[in-house]
């Protein structure tokens, strides 16, 4: 790259807000993400940066009575329109993988073993695409192409799905940041489109060591952050994990340590091993 | 505009470039830290002018999009982003005793 075209420090730190709000322009953005690639304090940066979002995303709002009065006044406002995201998640929303039902904010480590529960994944999908919802595959294109053909074998039509945008294959990027934007904009774009919800499937791990591909470490800081992302857009997402090919630390760290919930054995289940991003990192 | 905190010095060793590197920090010490952070920020917030404190609440701790909370606020978007970028910066650099407590302090970059 010339250095008439390098980004520096001081820049980075000015463009943060705009670059996770997804808004640089494509170029400003490239030249963003070619500077962070390189400089590991501008990495450092962004994480203590997404950390600080994190953990306000995790924050108790304040009673109403505690609220300066402007900030009580939105509050009601918010409040009134029924978009309070805090409070008890209702389950309701059938999940399509056993008989589990699922809430909007839900980040799912999905383990399997065997082909059959491979395959099964695709009924996530499928019930997605039947209420309505858009959703968005990121992973190896081999596996996504099975997911796909199995969808097809379900009497869907995976074309036209893809032609209304019900269904995105989204590109896989070589940085964790890269990923959170990538997700973040197909399921604004998704939103824009009258799609009341997305569902997002990862599966990241398929491709590893292929060039260009995810290393371990950025794999685990994306999952680090995906929980309060997914809290924070209308989305479900479901990560899935080989048991018999990963290594256990992906698979302790990555599948175990960054997911609220699992999926397993036909079972949803609380994960008591979720650490969260502010422990994590 | 008020200068921020948060920004790489002017005079650090390559014009631009951090003066010392901030840490992301990675031992088990974080998790004995991690249930300050929340509160060290609620101090944080309290602390903040008001417009700042109020962008960044709706946004981050309620989970605004910024469409919502420019028409809620009647302000530009560009207003937005720097108001919460701001308080975001402030609220990153109030917390940095803490990442450098966690990462053994800064390196020379």
């Amino acid at each position: 790259m010339k250095p008439s075209a390098d980004m520096t420090c001081h820049e980075l730190a000015e463009l943060v807000t705009t670059y996770l709000d997804g808004a640089l322009s494509p170029r400003e953005r490239e030249r963003f993400e070619a500077h962070l690639q390189g400089c590991s304090g501008c990495q450092a940066h962004v994480s203590q940066m997404r950390l600080v979002v994190s953990t306000l995303g995790q924050m108790e709002p304040p009673a109403g009575e505690d609220l300066p009065a402007e900030q009580g006044r939105i509050l009601e406002l918010f409040r009134a329109r029924g978009l309070h995201r805090r409070g008890e998640r209702e389950r309701d929303i059938p999940l399509g993988l056993g008989s589990e039902r699922a809430a909007i904010g839900d980040h799912i480590a999905y383990f399997w073993e065997s082909e059959r529960e491979f395959d099964a994944i695709a009924g996530y999908l499928a019930a997605g695409v039947s209420l309505g919802q858009a959703c968005v595959l990121i992973g190896h294109v081999a596996a996504n192409e099975r997911l796909l053909a199995n969808l097809e074998r379900q009497g869907l039509s995976v074309r036209s799905l893809v032609e209304e945008h019900q269904l995105q294959v989204a590109s896989v990027r070589s940085s964790a940041d890269g990923l959170l934007l990538e997700v973040d904009a197909r399921i604004k774009d998704a939103a824009h489109r009258g799609m009341t919800a997305v569902r997002v499937l990862g599966n990241l791990n398929w491709g590893r060591g292929t060039p260009g591909w995810p290393s371990d470490r950025e794999i685990l800081r994306l999952e680090a952050h995906v929980t309060s992302a997914a809290e924070r857009l209308p989305s479900i997402v479901v990560c899935v994990y080989d048991v018999t090919t990963l290594p256990g630390p992906m698979l302790m760290k990555g599948g175990l340590e960054c997911h609220p919930l699992t999926f397993h054995r036909d079972c949803l289940r609380p994960n008591a091993h979720h650490v969260p991003p502010g422990q994590f990192l | 505009v008020s200068p921020e905190p948060d920004r790489p010095e002017a005079g650090s060793p390559a014009p631009g470039h951090w003066a010392s590197l901030p840490d992301a920090g990675s031992s088990p010490e974080r998790s004995l830290l991690t249930k300050e952070l929340g509160e060290r920020l609620r101090g944080v917030i309290d602390a903040l002018p008001s417009n700042l404190r109020t962008v960044l609440w709706l946004r981050d701790v309620e989970g605004w999009s910024s469409e919502e909370v420019c028409s809620a606020l009647a302000i530009q978007e560009t207003n937005q982003r720097v108001l919460l970028h701001r308080a975001r910066s402030r609220a990153r650099a109030a917390l940095e005793p803490y990442f450098e407590g966690i990462g053994g302090g800064a390196k020379r970059g």
